[in-house]
């Protein structure tokens, strides 16, 4: 059983404030086309699939054209698909069943009444049978009012209570698809800026990955770093793209798991995917940077910070001038550091008269004369005494 | 501060109680999402109404906080429990406001005045003892910051956020002022200001003194100083000694003509002095020759009043006279009126006798009747009243009889019915006695009647029991013969088809034997195959197979069927064999008890039937013998019951006749004492002749009253008889005096009568008619003498004036003055007007000295005010930033920039972080500020990229509202830093996170929401979306028709 694990395709997003649909569009086509040579037997997309819980209409156009180039191939390859925080689970929901009988599998909501499961795709293989459950993103409100009274107190008693009250049958080959805050014994996942964390009471948003060890494999979405939660078999997909600065040194795959028989381990392979910009930090000498520029790398994204010490003629024009894509500038010099750091020195305001007689001097350039002083200590006095 | 949990009831949109806990979020970043107007603010005013009793917005009025909502019962009010410190407080407030009173007020309309109120419970647990003012104070004193403070720092309020950054240095410098409390720089600046503008208003006040005083300062006319003084006026402040030269030399002129007019005024003098003598001694003669001419013309006058004067003389002489005889007159006229009033008296005297002397005359006849009257009963009323007192005591005596003849009549009557009572009950008693006799005669073999039926009963019982059980017996033994008789019929049926099986089954084994051959043959013998038995491989005639051949198959069924039927056979057999010995033994047992129990030589098949007769007949005889006994044993209970009865009713009959002895005796003596009584009452009845003694009294009062009638109406007519008798006899005694009067008055009248008109001719009046004519009042007699003395006086006195004029105007002429007093008056009118001269000269003289030396003093004083100008405005410029060509920044504010500085650096802190180091805030150097307008606290925008400062007003409005969001966490930082213990773990930001897009909006949520920590609470007050799916912890407020509600999200 040979699958692509995707997840947060975040389509819609932009990237202070560039517009990144054609780097969507240029990913996606070579999702299509590895589905195309790989034929694996299922896609799943694990959640986020959109940026906003209400997509743009550009977006809904470009993930409508990745499901139909998907669609297009033959034999048929199975998508399944679960909604993330990022998506409105009603919205992704639309049309589900009808889609389910070609093949497209959504999760939006998690079950609803007593009587309502996971959503549950059972896929043969030359293994046999193999159960795929879609979890679709959940708060644990979502589901409180299916257990009883005071059971379900954090996403992880969410997480475990629905998935027990499925009853699986754990000597099958079983899947999960799922998009939550996973950790393993409070080591979290490496994360990064552009996963907007959910501000939950205490921050209690984390699932503990025990809840999903039984299953073969488990296919996270959520964070933007592909990488293994606690055990090989429960891995997180990872965007496909760079969305933020701080994941310029991800490497950004495809991961594509092979599930053979019950109790061997999943092969897991990484194929590699060349964006249509890469995201990166240029940092350095203005003349450095600017010489740093190739053909290749000059529309990259780039995030820019100059360590001059000296104030660079129009440094932004000049940087404009050769990259077409920057994200941000940033100068980091002692001028600027020493702009941040706070002055540290206590508020200390004299008494009224040396304050005065500061206050004087800067203003008339010269110092008081003694009648002056004389009269201003006198109305220094009075003004005193009326205070009290 | 951080709220525990909030209670409003009827508060802004929330009709009824509304609790919400903060502790469900405990610390952290919660969101109050909810409909425009739902009241998302309205809880951060509760809050804030409760620390500080008014709203974030400044509303005081409970009216206005009331929610519309409200019902009559709901009280509004706020409730506030939150931590400070670690401790916990509890502030309860509620408004001054109107609401409908639950009963009918005084007045009618219904409405009832809630005062307002306040308790802050501290953390033992106690109440706060204060009035609400002292309260107040102490929970500021608790938070350590006022409300401008709090508002500030706690909230970024809807709107105002970009108040802080966009507000120009004035406004910012307001703001300041009261969060760090800077007033007193800016009193100080109050405090120059008014200052000097009392000296500048000293210097006006000095300069219009001077130009008053300058005014008093004239020069006599037509001096050459004129002009040069007029021209002095302008701008004199600046020359004071030239005025003051100038004001000499004028004063000096002065002086030199005012000593030219005091030496022509003096010679004017002497000559006034001269002619003014003349004049006088001239008029005393003239006068003395005036006064002469007078006194002549007055001589003649006199002369021709002569003849009146004469007349009057002789008109007093007889009045004079006439007056002599008054006396006279007057007696006469009295006697005369005397005489009259008798006259009358008598009169009426007369006329009151006639009328009464017939009265008197039947006041008499009247008392001749009632003595008749009284005569004719008096006797009689006497005897009849002597009679009733006799017998009044009898009627007593008779009610007390009568009231005892009733009672002994009712014991009587009670009596007589117990007798015959107890005469019925002995008779009763009798008659039952007899009958119980007859009873017991009747029933005396019960005893044996009992035991002969017990005995029979048993016998038959043991009989009954014994052809029961063989009854039964019998029973059993018939069954026991069916079921022998069926077993023998079945096993020999089990034999037969035994028989009958095993004949087929022989048939068929022989037939299959017989067609072995042929089914050998048919199945083994093939050409060319030798035979098993005799190896021919040729077979010329097989043997064949008979049609009707059996199988090997039939063979063994038939076989199978004879087995079954023998074995069946044999066990029927053994079943048979169990049935026949059980019925032998049945059959013995009978035959034994029958013939014990029914006849001896009873035989089974002939008797059988017997057994069931005989018990039948037992049965019935048991039933019958049952019932004696028990009739036996009925009448002997009976029996004994009786003769208790019997003893009991002699008893009672012996009782009862000795009572009713008794009774009888009783009842005889009472019916002797009731005839008794009886008699006496008649007896007394005999001697009264009232029913009662209620009557008897009645009759006598009436008789008393009468009698005492009679002897009434004769006193009354003899007393009013003698009465008018009385009176008659003192008129009478009346009518003779005044007849005796009359006479002796009118002699006297005659008397003084003849002594009147010899008086009248004595005094020389011819008649009386004279006399009268002549006669004057006293006043007309004064008035006519005074008359003629005044006459004689003034003649006296003209003759005198004639005499000394005459002798002093001897030899002396009269003198002309009218030229003299022509001269003299001139020389006056020049006196005066030279004295004018002077007055005005000398006035003129003092004045200028006087403004001399007031100029001198205030030009001094001047000198030393204008040197105080100078120092205060010099001060009073730099302290309110008015130094012609310097920047306006004023003292206050140059404070301020120190705080200023501080919260931007703490809000650049945040900044940095929210817009990824892009800019930073500034406050604008001393060097770069503008001489137009106050200025010292702007803030202008650094960009960290280019290294330049641009207006703040050029942000965009996310970044306004990230700087603003900044500036608000550093003015917190500050806030707190400075008021030093002060804790502020709340903050509430109204909306604003609109204008953010979604990257800035992530950075700004995790900037509070780390500034949140675990500790602090901070609410986002907003519609976006994003941050409803972002933020778990979520105050929903719903609006309704009926008030707001409010709650947690699950």
């Amino acid at each position: 059983m040979k699958f692509f694990h995707l997840s947060d395709l975040h389509i819609g997003k932009q990237l202070n404030h560039y517009n990144l649909k054609e780097d969507q569009i240029h990913i996606l086509n070579q999702v299509v086309k590895l589905a195309e040579e790989q034929k694996p037997n299922a896609i799943i997309l694990a959640g986020d699939i959109y940026d906003k819980s209400i997509p743009s209409a550009e977006a809904v156009t470009i993930f409508d054209n990745f499901l139909t180039q998907l669609s297009d191939i033959k034999p048929a390859i199975p998508v399944l698909i679960i909604s993330g925080n990022h998506d409105s689970a009603e919205r992704l929901d639309f049309a589900s069943t009808i889609l389910g009988r070609h093949n497209v599998y959504i999760a939006g909501l998690p079950p609803r009444e007593k009587h309502e499961y996971l959503k549950k795709v059972t896929l043969n293989d030359e293994y046999g049978e193999i159960n795929i459950y879609l979890l679709p993103f959940l708060k644990p409100g979502y589901v409180r009012h299916l257990f009883d009274e005071g059971e379900i107190t954090s996403y992880d008693d969410a997480v475990r209570k629905i998935i027990e009250r499925e009853n699986i049958d754990y000597s099958k080959r079983n899947i999960l698809v799922a998009h939550q805050f996973f950790t393993f014994q409070n080591i979290k996942p490496e994360t990064c800026d552009s996963e907007i964390t959910l501000i939950s009471v205490g921050g209690l948003d984390n699932v503990d990955v025990s809840a999903v060890k039984d299953f073969d494999y488990v296919a996270l979405g959520h964070i933007h770093g592909p990488q293994k939660i606690g055990y090989d078999h429960i891995r997180y997909g990872g965007t496909l793209l760079k969305y933020s600065v701080s994941e310029r040194n991800h490497n950004k795959s495809l991961t594509v798991v092979n599930v053979k028989n019950k109790g061997e381990k999943p092969e897991i392979e990484q194929l590699k995917l060349k964006p249509l910009r890469d995201l990166r930090l240029e940092e350095g000498l203005l003349e450095e940077i600017l010489a740093r520029a190739t053909d290749e790398n000059r529309h990259d994204y780039i995030s820019v910070i100059l360590r001059d010490e000296l104030e660079q003629y129009k440094p932004k024009e000049q940087l404009e001038n050769v990259y077409t894509h920057i994200l941000e500038i940033r100068v980091d010099n002692s001028r600027t550091r020493s702009k941040l750091e706070a002055s540290c020195e206590e508020i200390n305001i004299e008494n009224p008269y040396e304050a005065f007689e500061n206050f004087f001097f800067s203003m008339q350039n010269r110092d008081m004369t003694e009648d002056e002083r004389k009269a201003m200590i006198s109305i220094i006095t009075s003004v005193k005494e009326n205070d009290r | 501060m951080k709220p525990i949990k909030i209670v409003m009831s009827a508060f802004g949109s929330y009709a009824d109680k509304i609790e919400i806990s903060f502790e469900e979020v405990n610390g952290g970043l919660f969101l109050i999402s909810g409909d425009t107007g739902a009241g998302k603010t309205t809880i951060f005013d509760a809050i804030t109404y409760a620390l500080y009793e008014q709203t974030s917005g400044g509303i005081r009025d409970g009216n206005m906080m009331r929610s519309q909502f409200a019902d009559s019962d709901t009280l509004t009010y706020v409730e506030l429990t939150f931590k400070y410190q670690g401790e916990i407080y509890k502030i309860k407030r509620n408004p001054q406001y109107e609401r409908r009173a639950k009963r009918k007020t005084a007045d009618g309309n219904g409405f009832t005045t809630e005062a307002p109120k306040v308790e802050l419970t501290l953390p033992d647990g106690k109440v706060f003892m204060g009035n609400k003012t002292e309260t107040n104070n102490k929970i500021t004193e608790v938070l350590g910051i006022d409300k401008e403070q709090f508002t500030q720092i706690a909230m970024i309020a809807q709107g105002d956020f970009l108040k802080l950054l966009h507000a120009n240095s004035d406004e910012r410098k307001r703001i300041f002022s009261k969060i760090f409390d800077t007033r007193i720089y800016s009193r100080i600046q109050d405090v120059l200001q008014s200052k000097l503008k009392e000296i500048n208003t000293e210097l006006a006040k000095n300069k219009t003194l001077c130009e008053h005083e300058m005014k008093n300062v004239s020069c006599i006319e037509g001096s050459i100083y004129e002009n040069q003084w007029i021209d002095m006026y302008s701008g004199f402040e600046f020359k004071t000694d030239e005025v003051l030269t100038l004001i000499e030399s004028i004063n000096k002129e002065i002086k030199e003509a005012e000593n030219t007019i005091i030496s022509s005024k003096e010679k004017m003098q002497v000559s006034f002095n001269e002619i003014n003598m003349a004049i006088n001694s001239a008029e005393a003669i003239n006068a003395m020759f005036k006064k002469l001419k007078l006194a002549r013309d007055m001589k003649i006058e006199l002369y021709n009043k002569k003849e009146e004067h004469h007349n009057n003389e002789i008109r007093l002489n007889s009045a004079k006279r006439a007056e002599i005889i008054k006396p006279e007159e007057n007696r006469y006229i009295d006697k005369l009126n005397s005489l009259r009033e008798i006259e009358k008296r008598i009169f009426i005297i007369n006329k009151w006798l006639v009328d009464n002397e017939n009265q008197l005359l039947a006041l008499s006849e009247n008392l001749a009747m009632c003595e008749k009257n009284k005569n004719e009963n008096e006797e009689k009323l006497n005897h009849s009243i002597a009679r009733i007192n006799d017998t009044i005591d009898k009627y007593d005596e008779l009610e007390q009889k009568k009231a005892l003849i009733v009672d002994i009549e009712k014991e009587k009557l009670s009596l007589e019915q117990n007798i015959s009572k107890l005469k019925a009950e002995i008779e009763n008693l009798n008659l039952w006695k007899l009958k119980l006799d007859s009873e017991q005669d009747s029933l005396k073999n019960c005893y044996t009647e009992f035991t002969d039926a017990q005995l029979k009963v048993k016998d038959i019982e043991k009989n009954v029991i014994e052809l029961d059980e063989l009854n039964k017996l019998a029973g059993e033994l018939s069954l026991s013969k069916d079921k022998y008789d069926i077993s023998i019929i079945e096993a020999n049926k089990a034999l037969n088809t035994y028989s009958a099986s095993n004949e087929i089954y022989e048939k068929l084994y022989r037939a299959f034997l017989s067609e072995q051959a042929g089914i050998l043959a048919k199945e083994r013998l093939k050409e060319n195959i030798p035979c098993p038995v005799c190896g021919s491989t040729s077979h010329p005639s097989i043997a064949v197979v008979s049609e009707h051949a059996p199988t090997q198959a039939d063979v063994e069924n038939a076989k199978q069927k004879r087995d079954i039927a023998e074995k069946n056979s044999s066990l029927v057999n053994e079943n048979l064999q169990a049935i026949k010995q059980q019925y032998t033994m049945s059959k013995e047992l009978v035959l034994n008890k029958a013939r014990l129990l029914v006849k001896e030589d009873f035989s089974i098949e002939a008797d059988i039937n017997l057994i069931y007769q005989l018990l039948e007949k037992f049965k019935k005889e048991l039933e019958q013998y049952k019932i004696i006994l028990n009739m036996a044993i009925s009448n002997k209970a009976k029996y004994e019951a009786n003769i208790v009865s019997l003893e009991n009713i002699s008893k009672q009959i012996l009782a009862k006749s000795s009572n009713l002895d008794e009774i009888t005796n009783k009842y005889n003596e009472i019916k002797i004492e009731f005839a008794t009584i009886n008699s006496n009452i008649e007896d007394i009845k005999k001697h009264l002749y009232f029913k009662s003694k209620a009557e008897a009294v009645q009759g006598l009062n009436m008789r008393k009253a009468k009698l005492h009638e009679l002897n009434k109406a004769v006193n009354d007519a003899t007393n009013n008889y003698n009465n008018m008798l009385r009176q008659i006899e003192a008129r009478k005694g009346q009518q003779k005096s005044e007849l005796d009067n009359q006479i002796r008055v009118n002699a006297e009248v005659e008397e003084c009568k003849e002594s009147y008109y010899g008086f009248i001719k004595a005094n020389k009046f011819s008649s009386e008619e004279e006399y009268k004519k002549s006669k004057l009042t006293l006043n007309q007699i004064e008035a006519l003498q005074s008359q003629i003395d005044d006459y004689n006086k003034k003649l006296s006195d003209t003759d005198n004036e004639i005499r000394i004029y005459t002798e002093q105007t001897e030899g002396k002429t009269e003198i002309a003055v009218t030229d003299m007093i022509k001269t003299k008056d001139d020389l006056a009118i020049s006196l005066q007007e030279i004295e004018k001269e002077f007055k005005q000269i000398y006035a003129l003289d003092r004045k200028n000295s006087d403004a001399r030396a007031n100029i001198d003093k205030l030009f001094k004083q001047r000198k030393e005010i204008k040197s105080q100008y100078e120092i205060y405005n010099s001060l009073n410029a730099t302290a309110n930033g008015n130094i012609s060509g310097k920047i306006k920044m004023d003292f206050e504010t140059y404070i301020q920039r120190q705080y200023f500085n501080k919260i931007i650096a703490a809000a650049n802190k945040r900044l940095d972080r929210m817009t990824s180091g892009q800019f930073l805030l500034q406050c604008r150097e001393l060097t770069d500020l503008g001489n137009r307008g106050p200025v010292g606290l702007d803030l202008d925008v650094y960009s960290l990229l280019t290294d330049t400062t641009r207006d703040i007003k050029t942000l965009s409005g996310g970044e306004s509202f990230m700087a603003a969001l900044s500036m608000a966490l550093g003015l917190s930082d500050v806030i707190q830093a400075t008021a030093g213990a002060v804790h502020l773990d709340t903050m509430f930001i109204d909306e604003g996170f609109g204008s953010l897009d979604d990257s800035s909006r992530g950075q700004a949520i995790n900037v509070l929401n780390e500034l949140a920590g675990n500790n602090r609470l901070v609410g986002i007050i907003s519609h976006v979306n994003e941050l409803k799916e972002q933020i778990d912890n979520r105050l929903v407020v719903k609006k309704s028709d009926k008030g707001s509600t409010v709650y947690w999200a699950k």
